[in-house]
């Protein structure tokens, strides 16, 4: 279980069965992790850690053939590339967050050729769901009560 | 043996998936994509072309995936721009007994 951010069940899935590699001549001798340990290490040093999900949807979107142009869109990868970044301690407000949620999303859109439209209708109803969980997803205590759903 | 002009990545991420399949984590290049493919020969460098002139050089691949790389017969590029998917494509690898590049003048 990752305790640093709350993440969809699949995302979960596929970091706690993934193994990283660092390689080239920069990482020359660290040691491999899983992808759960990458990304707790990635979210406690306050960087990557949408990165990290973002390679999750990019491996999402290759393993479907959704990859070049066209609509691509994960729904689970996106949240959890949001969610994650909640975890920042520098955001302090939901509008904050919400704004950097757009950003996330637009920048998601525009790198994949995506339908814009299709996307933030499907963020929509990701917000409402996210709303309704807004105190837990807001709570200084996230770390702590995180169980990994949303 | 043939003089390779391609730039060596110094930091990349090779990624096992659950079922066993593999991922190639790099900067994106942004080159065009013809027939993209590796060519390995199981040691700690490998070649990954984008296309017939442009490339790049996998250098000092992690040992411990190193024969699991050799094994495989088709890869998964994941080229990003800082936290951003850029492009995913497939690469197929091909897998050889000694790489005929010049790697000894790496920068």
């Amino acid at each position: 279980m990752i305790k640093d951010f709350y993440i969809g069940k699949g995302l979960e899935k596929m970091l706690e069965e993934s193994r990283f590699y660092p390689s080239g001549k920069k990482n020359k001798g660290k040691e491999a992790m899983s992808g759960k340990e990458i990304a707790s290490t990635l979210v406690r040093g306050g960087v990557g850690a949408a990165g990290i999900a973002a390679m999750a949807v990019g491996a999402e979107m290759v393993e479907k053939g959704q990859y070049g142009k066209g609509l691509v869109v994960s729904a689970a990868g996106l949240s959890a590339a949001y969610l994650a970044t909640l975890n920042k301690e520098k955001l302090k407000s939901v509008r904050g967050k919400l704004k950097l949620h757009a950003k996330t999303a637009k920048s998601f859109a525009r790198d994949t050729g995506g339908n814009i439209k299709n996307l933030f209708s499907k963020i929509d109803k990701k917000m409402a769901s996210w709303k309704e969980n807004k105190p837990r997803v807001v709570s200084s205590g996230l770390n702590r009560n995180s169980k990994g759903g949303r | 043996m043939t003089k390779l002009d391609f730039t060596p990545l110094n930091n990349f991420m090779i990624a096992e998936g659950p079922r066993g399949e593999l991922y190639v984590f790099m900067e994106a290049k942004d080159k065009d994509l013809e027939s993209p493919h590796i060519i390995y020969d199981g040691k700690d460098h490998a070649v990954l072309f984008m296309n017939e002139a442009d490339g790049v050089i996998l250098d000092d691949i992690h040992p411990d995936i190193r024969k699991k790389l050799a094994n495989s017969r088709e890869v998964r590029i994941v080229e990003t721009i800082l936290e951003d998917v850029r492009h995913t494509y497939f690469a197929d690898l091909k897998l050889v007994k000694q790489l005929d590049f010049d790697f000894t003048k790496l920068s």
